[in-house]
């Protein structure tokens, strides 16, 4: 039953199914060089979205991640094959940067894209870093999305760089994908006080008791779902949330309220 | 539909840490209790961060408890080198087993600081091998999976339930193992894999597949939730969630 006291774990158990929609704002699609993946299409991502309930589903997929001059176009081809349920995020390459055709791109498809896609640590280079602020300015200006990959204890993409952002670019709507792991209190507990900062759970459930540091720290209003789907399983992270130390209340936030009231304030 | 987690542990783990803690016997009951597992395969920490035998010891003493007994719980023992006679013979080992409320034993070489070999433990591996006797090979337990497939290699009969912990998917690693070696059971405690139990059941057959949840270091109802909403049979669901388990003590003789 996951969970005696919650009546959305019971209601799960008993069906097999959430009863409550999920929006997922961090995914990936296609192969990847380093793991095998029982399916990854477009196609095959959105099938597993019906069948679990998810709404929608934010993502940058691999081809775009690892391949700066050619991978983007596949964010848009899914998207577009799917424009009810997929929004992509732009990718940023710190290391090769092309800042006015970029976010002409994502001016320009609106339809496809959400915002942008940051990796500091995959970059080895800092997500606050100057260099970047031309994508920052036109974020905040538009309060569109900036998912970051962010770790505890990093220098690329800790806590100080998106704190650093945050200040200087108060309307961006920041995702911190993983909150900050293996930091996540402090995280939490530093970057509440920045309306516009959230957090998201992919990584979280591989530590027991890390999803009730967020919540606790930051509250539940301040936490999105995410999976990284198609490395992770979508019910994974709906197991743990379903499972932790938490209300029910809290769990309808973080899988479909807090993302309802963050697209509809976008419109 | 019953549930029993191959991968149970507790004891306190003097971390200072707040997070993947179980320090007593008690908290993991009331977790079962909570999240609605009948029972399973517990291992006592104490037996890789305190003594062998003291570990050993504490776990046949909970799970033969009168508390323990509305649960469907077994120890795990670890054993080592029969050469320092520290742990029980290997012709005794069946026996006192049995006797303890013990379902399987684990092998941590890097941990108690001993060579996995035919030299060193041969003469146990062949007695686990012939009675059927499960033994865990999980990489968070001390032992490497360069190891495990040595050990596979040397003794390719052992009803072994192999896991390994990550934080990313597997396959490659896993699969040729459950391919090649027809005793051998995957432990689903770290299958996160989006799709991962339904491939596995699809390749492999649910026969292959043991439910587990790594607690406390990981969140149960994470497991819980992949496999109560996977995309197989009804009857698949119930081996892995439970028949398979229930049937590999059965062979060993220890339920």
């Amino acid at each position: 039953m996951i969970n005696k006291n919650s009546e959305l774990a019971l209601e799960f158990w008993r069906t097999g199914i959430l009863p409550c929609p999920i929006r997922d704002f961090h995914a990936h699609m296609d192969e990847h060089a380093e793991i095998y993946f029982p399916f990854s299409s477009a196609d095959e991502m959105v099938k597993d979205m019906d069948r679990n309930g998810v709404k929608s589903l934010f993502f940058c997929g691999h081809f775009a991640l690892d391949d700066p001059l050619y991978g983007e176009q596949y964010n848009v081809k899914a998207v577009r094959k799917y424009p009810d349920r997929l929004r992509a995020y732009h990718i940023i390459h710190s290391r090769c940067l092309d800042p006015e055709r970029e976010i002409r791109e994502v001016d320009e498809n609106p339809d496809v894209y959400v915002g942008f896609k940051l990796l500091g640590d995959y970059n080895r280079f800092p997500v606050d870093d100057p260099v970047h602020d031309p994508y920052y300015e036109y974020l905040n200006e538009t309060k569109k999305f900036l998912l970051l990959h962010t770790w505890g204890g990093s220098a690329w993409d800790g806590i100080d760089n998106v704190e650093s952002i945050a200040k200087r670019f108060p309307e961006i709507r920041i995702i911190c994908g993983h909150s900050f792991f293996s930091r996540q209190k402090e995280g939490a507990e530093r970057l509440k006080k920045y309306p516009n900062v959230y957090f998201e759970l992919t990584a979280i459930p591989i530590v027991r008791g890390y999803l009730e540091d967020i919540v606790n720290a930051a509250g539940s209003e301040r936490v999105l779902f995410g999976t990284d789907l198609p490395w992770f399983s979508t019910m994974h992270g709906v197991g743990m949330v379903l499972g932790a130390d938490i209300g029910d209340e809290d769990r309808k936030n973080i899988f479909y309220r807090n993302g309802d009231r963050l697209l509809g304030s976008r419109g | 539909m019953k549930i029993l987690d191959c991968n149970l542990n507790f004891g306190a783990t003097n971390n200072g840490e707040p997070y993947q803690n179980c320090d007593t016997f008690a908290e993991l009951l009331e977790e079962l209790g909570r999240c609605g597992i009948g029972g399973g395969l517990v291992r006592c920490g104490y037996s890789s961060t305190v003594g062998v035998n003291y570990g050993n010891d504490f776990v046949a003493r909970c799970v033969k408890s009168d508390e323990a007994k509305k649960f469907d719980l077994y120890g795990v023992w670890a054993v080592l080198p029969p050469y320092t006679d520290e742990t029980p013979k290997p012709e005794d080992l069946p026996a006192a087993m049995k006797e303890n409320r013990i379902g399987a034993v684990y092998l941590s070489p890097r941990t108690h600081r001993y060579e996995l070999n035919a030299l060193t433990m041969g003469e146990t591996l062949d007695v686990l091998q012939q009675k059927k006797i499960p033994v865990l090979l999980n990489t968070a337990n001390g032992i490497w999976m360069d190891q495990i497939y040595r050990v596979m290699a040397e003794f390719p009969g052992l009803t072994a339930v192999v896991a390994d912990q990550d934080c990313w998917p597997n396959a490659r690693r896993l699969y040729p193992l459950a391919y090649h070696y027809e005793n051998l059971r995957l432990d689903l405690s770290y299958v996160m894999d989006a799709g991962g139990v339904e491939d596995m059941t699809a390749r492999f057959g649910e026969e292959k597949l043991v439910f587990g949840t790594a607690f406390p270091y990981r969140y149960t109802g994470s497991m819980l939730a992949v496999v109560r909403s996977a995309a197989i049979s009804d009857g698949a669901r119930e081996k892995i969630f439970g028949g398979n388990l229930e049937k590999m003590l059965e062979e060993a003789g220890l339920k």
